[in-house]
């Protein structure tokens, strides 16, 4: 068989062969230095959204339903980039929202159930007292249920069109009461125009 | 009943661990890296999944045995190291697939900036994605190269390793879609898992990344393989095929126009499809071709005994090889084509290592695993010869 005499550096590696790895290092490297650079360098973009502007979302992956509605009072903003059609996340001062649209729903009340689980699985919260919520403004109706943490607490509410189309609002702002005014989903669900299945 | 062969495998041949090259401790570290983002995306929702997350994998295991079956097919001269293979596929499936998401990601955020977030989602796929992901995955193939450059002797080489790597790559980032859309359904995670991990398989597995990093794999390899061509030449056809690569990615990402009717969705997408496989099984020709001519080159200097000037046109192709078998079994019996496939695996196991001995200049007598093979197909030969005569004192 045939012998190979192989020189190693310092680092018992084969000389002569550490720049290819540098230079195979900054390749792999540079996609990811490149866009996390530019996407710092263009900063945290944050949408205002306008005192009575309509929104819209649109259900993903299949475009079943979707849903026009408006946020109560003005100030509102929307953080980061809205790349997702069918949910948006708003911030006004410490209160937070989240509205999403989803088709093809077999059961309300499952769907409470799968929405809230990312929600307390992420910040520590616990979810219940889950009822049966209507809002006639709308003529929507579903279920509602209580998140409640340590320094907030907050609504899940559920409402669905009996076609298959639902909606989903979480609302969680700081203090103790999960039926505070701040979290109570009535002002905005009676915005909520749901079409679709 | 067939022949019972001996192998003799030195020591080490084969393997990926190259703890002297500084190559491989970036492999590895790259590695690490990787399963510890992954292990970020999948874990937060790992107990909600679990079921509907090894059901996609079972699916997407299906795809890979079939892949890896077509790959192993397509690589008609030689079978590469099995760690070699899974290195590739480790490269494609880990390594690229948590880099791709890290870049994408942040590519995404910088095109919604710089235009709006529905031009971004719209086009994103078809810009970001072949740019990143080809390039990572390319970076696969090099690393191959620079850890075990010994295993690439031709261009083909580059193209099996690169499909490799790109079926890695499809695989795991297949699990990752399985996981979103199993959160995303509004019903059940099985559901959302299954349907869009049934969606990918059929609609996009057959022309999926293994065809791109495919065909920029067989670049690379040709830059590195191809020494007796002009450099500029090599460099010209690597550039090419890398931008042959982001083309065809490019061209799989490409939305549909809001103008076009919902129902020329699928005839479109099954179009692209097409044009994306045959441009690769272009590629796949001429590599084959100059197989060939490789086969024919390093075989020229064997005894007839060995191998004969039937058995170098025989060996050409698969096509010609099954032929050659289906032949011998009208003629000779069902015996005589097992045996004369038994011969065929042999010449090609013969092939691979006369050009390593080859390679290394090294001088007759045959090295130890050389000198066992042709002892194979000796015995192989003299029980073909003997079916043969069974056959005709028959017939007599």
């Amino acid at each position: 068989m045939a012998e190979v005499t192989i020189r190693l550096n310092r680092l018992g590696l084969e000389r002569g062969r550490m720049w290819q790895a540098l230079l195979a290092a900054v390749a792999i490297a540079l996609p990811v230095a490149v866009w996390l650079g530019l996407e710092r360098a263009l900063g945290e973009s944050v949408q205002n959204i306008g005192d009575g502007d309509t929104l819209f979302l649109q259900s993903y992956p299949v475009a079943g339903a979707s849903l026009e509605y408006e946020l109560p009072g003005s100030g509102w903003t929307s953080p980061g980039v809205h790349f997702a059609d069918q949910r948006q996340n708003f911030v006004l001062d410490h209160l937070t929202a989240s509205v999403e649209v989803d088709s093809g729903v077999d059961s309300l009340e499952r769907l409470l159930d799968r929405r809230v689980q990312p929600v307390i699985a992420q910040n520590g919260y616990i979810y219940n007292n889950v009822r049966k919520y209507a809002d006639e403004a709308s003529g929507l109706s579903g279920y509602r249920a209580d998140i409640i943490g340590i320094d907030s607490a907050g609504s899940i509410t559920v409402v669905g069109n009996d076609k298959g189309a639902a909606a989903i609002l979480v609302l969680i702002a700081p203090g103790a009461d999960p039926a505070a005014q701040d979290v109570d989903p009535g002002p905005y669900v009676a915005t909520f125009a749901l079409e679709g299945k | 009943m067939t022949v019972r062969t001996e192998r003799i495998v030195v020591e080490s041949q084969g393997a990926f661990i190259r703890i002297r090259r500084p190559a491989y401790w970036l492999f590895v570290a790259c590695l690490v890296y990787g399963l510890l983002e992954l292990g970020r995306v999948f874990s937060p929702d790992y107990d909600d999944i679990a079921t509907a997350l090894w059901a996609s994998i079972a699916v997407n295991a299906v795809l890979a045995v079939v892949f890896l079956q077509i790959l192993s097919r397509l690589d008609l001269f030689e079978r590469e190291p099995p760690t070699v293979r899974a290195a590739a596929m480790a490269w494609g499936g880990i390594v690229a697939v948590a880099l791709s998401m890290l870049s994408n990601n942040a590519a995404l955020v910088v095109l919604a900036e710089l235009a709006d977030a529905k031009w971004a989602r719209t086009w994103g796929p078809a810009i970001i994605g072949p740019v990143n992901e080809e390039w990572l995955k390319a970076l696969g193939v090099v690393m191959l190269v620079l850890i075990v450059r010994e295993h690439f002797d031709r261009s083909i080489d580059g193209l099996i390793y690169g499909a490799l790597v790109g079926l890695g790559f499809q695989i795991v980032e297949n699990l990752t879609y399985a996981v979103n859309f199993a959160a995303l359904n509004p019903n059940s995670d099985m559901a959302g898992a299954l349907t869009v991990t049934f969606t990918r398989v059929l609609v996009a597995g057959p022309f999926s990344h293994p065809l791109y990093t495919g065909a920029a794999g067989l670049g690379i390899a040709f830059f590195v393989t191809q020494t007796r061509r002009r450099f500029g030449t090599r460099l010209g056809v690597m550039i090419g095929l890398f931008a042959l690569a982001l083309a065809m990615h490019g061209l799989w990402n490409l939305p549909m126009p809001d103008a076009f009717p919902a129902g020329l969705a699928i005839p479109l997408t099954y179009g692209k499809g097409l044009i994306i496989l045959g441009l690769f099984f272009m590629l796949y020709r001429f590599a084959a071709r100059a197989e060939w001519r490789w086969f024919v080159t390093t075989m020229s200097d064997e005894d007839e005994a060995v191998i004969t000037t039937d058995d170098l046109t025989e060996m050409r192709s698969l096509r010609s090889r099954r032929k050659a078998r289906k032949r011998a079994e009208k003629r000779w019996g069902k015996h005589a084509s097992q045996l004369l496939r038994q011969l065929q695996r042999e010449l090609v196991n013969l092939a691979t290592l006369v050009a390593r001995d080859q390679r290394r200049g090294e001088q007759r007598p045959d090295s130890p695993d050389v000198a066992a093979v042709k002892r194979n197909i000796t015995a192989i030969r003299t029980e073909l010869d003997q079916a043969k005569g069974a056959v005709g004192a028959k017939r007599r």
